[in-house]
């Protein structure tokens, strides 16, 4: 029986539809009559269709016509599910035969805990565990959907997976891509363009032309294409016969290839200057884009304002850009404070952002020459540029301006905690990858460039505000917490250093405590947090903070540390009365409490 | 067993849930405990726990009855609780723990513990069942299935989709009442089909509105059968349950022994675990652990339901799956059609052969046509399981050319779909097509309205020489 163009099964369909809308209008359901009319010639050919049409027929007069409906309803299914075919006529092809490494069977809680994870990037993909979930084809399947993130766990699991599956994991990624769901995002061509690299062009340029292909899936292929120049005639064509994403991808691509053909279909539209312009002139350092840039920085320069700060961000993408950069700085020098810091920052942005390119030696050939030139200007990507290549020597290289630089050097901390916003424990297989802003080739050499940085960083001089105290903290808590056991002995001993510096010149609760988890010695600390945080900020450190450090410095310490500044606070001329008075007070009432 | 065959996996087995384990693993980390001790026949180790109070938790984990008895004087009514766990921890650790003499309480424990174990053992008298209690609790539940029919009639009367939030509101209390009639299957079908009716769309897809009917032909039908049952039993005067599955549709709750006493029993059972899993149903409030095993003698698939009640998840401990072969001394089945609910008390585990892997290969359907035809006898039953389990052959896994996948054999052909309680599945079938050649594979065959087909919910793969659950 075929089910659509049946009256069995249009019957069932209008017996559905009857309790749906209810059986109190069964009486005016003509479409129910006229399929119960249709099914009655059917209704001879056995004993059940023929009950099946006599509750039917009688619906309407039953004495609970809801309670019949239903009835009805439970035969038709049955029914139904005697006849349903089960044959599933597509047509199919084989699978391709493949190998697979021995495969393990975990429990089904750990498995259940460890998917979740993978899809929620939260995995933590450690020793030898790791490598035997891996092998658990659910695990697989579940890293496989979820691959091509970006990221420190994701970027490790992948290495499990590597050295568990190696080549097997290509076409398995290449299978794990979802030509079905409209909202596939296509991420695992970003894991597959890492992994297989030249071997996949042709598939990257089949899915950028499939039209049937989610328009995500088709982003992703077309991004990739950046790598194959002799395809930059295919991403034309894209740019000019497809629409939306796919079509914004097509032609930043060809930016990012820096091919000719872009210029030829940018021409046009790059006679008018208009903020879809500039996004895409920002792209790439082509001729067009380049004098696109230079038209619309030099007509900005002539009043710098908010359109200067807009436009600079043409200056990306472009080696040979240093006269514009230089431009720039010398509008800035006329500027006031505030405008100048911005333009400052916006033009380092982009000079750092540059080394994120797979080539960026040109960048840094940039960098070198602007410093030459206008050294305080250019000091930040300067700074970012000798990290990024030689941690150890960075700081002395750079000593004279750091140390009075300090601010920047910490904006440089945070910016790498903050956009990396991972721990630093990196390989340097990790620079594979050029997502991520500063994570990457900053401190190749972990943890040893890191501390090396930390350690020159305690001997700076000068004042240093609490936020660039709050970065340097930041990052020794950072290596405190994922160095291995190895290397922690070296770690703890340049998290010590660098708290003795903080303390002095951030003094803050935290700093003690970060001491504390270097296994600094803490006899003395509360005293100078307590002098130095009266001294710097003018804070006075209450019985809360001492409670809270109680647990770093033991009673014993405390109670020392504490006898010594009620001994000495009244002494310390230097620190206002006032101060010193509230201190006493905080400190005689911790005692009582410990006393007590 | 004693405290030397302790591991952090035991540990993590005896764990009510994971979280349990967590907090265990916190207390252990921070130095939670005061003291540390032993007994010097390693069957003891006790110890004081830092707890939210003043006074610190008296903790212990006795080994004297060769498993693991944990006490602790915190309020917690997890079993073991974070306490107990983590003084395992502490050991597994390798934290030194002090000898000390045996508590005088601890002595006092175990010997209520051998009275008890003592008392128990002694064959008890049989239980004589209370024939007009049962009557009596049949003709309350016989007016209950009047409400619950009502309640049925009403909404095909009015229609699916014109429940209103005021009628929705005076069905949750009519449900509320079938409490006091002994109903609660009943009673838990018309709280789905609220809710269910509630959250409808605007314009709601037939596959939404086929659910909610799908439910309230199966109440209809489910009262009218309960409803002749009551009566026949009432009539004949044979009150006492019996092998029925309307028992349970009324909301009957099996007890082992009362299984034992109908003879729906099998001795000697050698059971091959083929999937587990965790089902979520929010209209009921629970979880349940459902895990599907094949008889290696029978060749009948059973399943195991361990239910777990969301205000109950941190005292009911979740089970896990096993790679084993469980044999099984006495198995009681439930009275029930393709793919029973089975429980034991006791059961020994062995590693799985090739063997067993062999048989449960061997029992194998014949055919997919001959696997789906017994699925079909079992799902046109109103009051039948909505899925049948079964294992199917199979010569290669195709790909269609929208990435659909179909379970082929001989000239057969089933489509294969994600299974709702396991979505990954289907994807780790994807991942290991290319890698099968044949075989048996596990799942589950339904009804899919909205194709108008059967369907195959692959769940695991059988050789005869492994399993892999997918």
């Amino acid at each position: 029986m075929e089910p659509m163009n049946n009256p069995f099964f249009m019957l069932r369909d209008r017996l559905y539809a009857a309790a749906a809308a209810g059986t109190a209008v069964i009486a005016e359901d003509f479409r129910l009559q006229r399929a119960i009319e249709a099914f009655q010639p059917l209704s001879a050919s056995n004993k059940v269709f023929a009950r099946l049409y006599a509750m039917c027929a009688g619906l309407a007069q039953a004495q609970s016509p809801a309670l019949q409906l239903a009835e009805c309803i439970a035969l038709a299914d049955a029914v139904a599910v005697t006849q349903m075919p089960f044959q599933d006529a597509r047509d199919a092809a084989d699978i391709p035969a493949r190998t697979m490494p021995r495969l393990a069977q975990m429990p089904y809680r750990t498995v259940a805990e460890a998917v979740q994870k993978i899809e929620n990037g939260q995995h933590r993909a450690e020793g030898t565990e790791a490598r035997r979930l891996m092998r658990d084809p659910r695990v697989l399947a579940a890293f496989l959907k979820s691959s091509g993130r970006r990221g420190e766990l994701a970027e490790a699991l992948e290495r499990v997976a590597e050295s568990v599956y190696g080549e097997a994991l290509i076409p398995l990624l290449t299978e794990a891509l979802n030509l079905t769901d409209e909202k596939a995002s296509g991420q695992q061509i970003v894991y597959l363009r890492r992994l297989a690299g030249g071997d996949q062009a042709e598939l990257f340029l089949s899915l950028a032309q499939n039209a049937e292909a989610p328009a995500g899936v088709r982003v992703q292929a077309i991004e990739a294409l950046v790598d194959y120049p002799e395809y930059a005639d295919i991403l034309l064509t894209l740019w000019q016969t497809e629409k939306g994403k796919v079509k914004s991808a097509a032609i930043d691509s060809l930016l990012q290839m820096g091919s000719p053909l872009a210029d030829q279909a940018l021409e046009k539209q790059f006679e008018k200057a208009k903020d879809s312009n500039n996004a895409l002139a920002a792209k790439g350092g082509t001729p067009l884009c380049c004098a696109y840039a230079e038209r619309e920085l030099r007509a900005a320069l002539e009043q710098p304002g908010e359109t200067l700060i807009r436009n600079t961000e043409m200056l990306a993408n472009k080696p040979d850009a240093a006269d514009l950069f230089l431009l720039c700085a010398h509008a800035a020098a006329g500027c006031e404070e505030q405008y100048r810091k911005r333009l400052r920052a916006c033009l380092n942005d982009i000079l750092c952002e540059n080394l994120c390119r797979r080539d960026d030696y040109p960048y840094r050939a940039l960098i070198r020459t602007l410093y030459a030139e206008e050294p305080e200007m250019f000091f930040p990507a300067r700074l970012f540029l000798a990290v990024v290549t030689d941690p150890a020597q960075a700081w002395c290289e750079l000593e004279s301006e750091a140390v009075t630089q300090i601010e920047d050097t910490a904006l440089l901390m945070q910016g790498i905690s903050r956009v990396a916003d991972l721990p630093w424990k990196l390989t340097p297989d990790f620079s594979k990858t050029r997502e991520h802003r500063y994570s990457i080739e900053v401190f190749a050499e972990l943890p040893k460039a890191l501390t090396d940085f930390l350690g020159e960083c305690c001997r700076m001089r000068g004042a240093v505000s609490f936020d660039a105290g709050r970065a340097f903290l930041q990052a020794a808590k950072n290596l405190l917490d994922h160095c291995t056991d190895g290397e922690r002995e070296q770690v703890e001993r340049c998290v010590r250093s660098l708290t003795e510096t903080l303390l002095e010149k951030t003094p803050s609760a935290e700093v003690v405590r970060v001491c504390a988890a270097a296994h600094g010695k803490m006899a003395g600390k509360v005293r100078d947090l307590v002098l130095n945080s009266l001294r710097i900020s003018k804070y006075v450190p209450t019985t809360f903070t001492f409670r809270g450090l109680l647990g770093d410095t033991g009673s014993a310490i405390m109670l020392a540390d504490l006898r010594e500044l009620e001994n000495i606070l009244p002494q310390q001329s230097d620190i206002p009365t006032e101060l010193r008075e509230k201190a006493l007070g905080e400190v005689r009432a911790m005692l009582r409490n410990l006393n007590s | 067993m004693n405290i030397n065959g302790l591991t952090e996996d035991f540990v993590r087995a005896a764990a009510p849930n994971t979280a349990a384990f967590a907090n265990a693993q916190k207390i252990s980390r921070t130095g939670g405990f005061l003291s540390l001790r032993r007994t010097a026949d390693d069957l003891l180790i006790f110890g004081e726990c830092k707890g939210s109070g003043k006074t610190p938790y008296a903790v212990s984990v006795d080994f004297a009855d060769g498993e693991a008895v944990s006490r602790c004087s915190c309020p917690s009514r997890q079993f073991p609780c974070k306490h107990c766990l983590a003084l395992m921890l502490e050991y597994t650790a390798g934290k030194p723990f002090a000898e000390a003499e045996l508590p005088a309480d601890i002595a006092e424990k175990r010997e209520k513990r051998e009275k008890r174990a003592e008392k128990a053992a002694k064959p008890a008298a049989p239980k004589k069942p209370n024939a007009a209690a049962a009557a009596k609790k049949l003709r309350v539940q016989r007016e209950g299935l009047a409400r619950a029919e009502q309640f049925a009639e009403d909404i095909l009367t009015r229609g699916v989709t014109a429940v209103t939030p005021a009628a929705c509101a005076q069905y949750r209390e009519l449900a509320k009442q079938l409490g006091d009639y002994y109903l609660p299957e009943p009673q838990s079908i018309m709280y789905e089909i609220i809710e269910a009716a509630a959250a409808l769309s605007e314009k709601p897809a037939d596959s939404e509105t086929g659910q909610i009917i799908a439910l309230c032909v199966r109440l209809a039908a489910s009262v009218r059968k309960c409803r002749a049952y009551i009566e026949e039993k009432l009539e004949s005067g044979d009150v006492l349950p019996e092998d029925s599955v309307l028992y349970e549709a009324m909301g009957g709750v099996w007890k082992l022994t009362q299984l034992q006493e109908l003879g729906l029993t099998a001795e000697h059972v050698s059971l091959m675990q083929l999937s587990f899993f965790v089902q979520d149903r929010p209209q009921r409030q629970t979880l349940t652990d459902l895990a599907y095993w094949l008889d290696l003698q029978s060749g009948q698939i059973v399943c195991t339901e361990n239910i777990r009640p969301y205000k109950a998840l941190k005292h009911i401990a979740a089970q896990d799956s096993t790679a084993d072969v469980l044999e099984i001394p006495l198995l009681c089945r439930y009275p029930g059609g393709l793919n029973p609910r089975v429980r034991w008390e006791s059961a020994e585990q062995r590693p799985a052969e090739t063997a067993d892997f062999r048989q449960a290969y061997a029992l194998r359907a014949k055919s997919i046509a001959e696997g789906v035809k017994a699925a079909k006898n079992e799902l046109k039953n109103t009051l039948g399981q909505t899925e049948a389990a079964l294992l199917l052959p199979f010569d290669a896994v195709r790909r269609t050319d929208t990435g659909d996948l179909l379970l082929c054999c001989g000239g057969e052909s089933v489509a294969a779909e994600m299974h709702p309680d396991q979505p990954h599945a289907i994807d780790t079938l994807r991942v290991l097509a290319g890698t099968l050649h044949g075989g048996a594979m596990f799942g589950t065959v339904c009804w899919a309205r909205e194709r108008s087909a059967m369907v195959f919910r692959p769940l695991s793969v059988l050789t005869e020489h492994e399993r892999i659950i997918l």
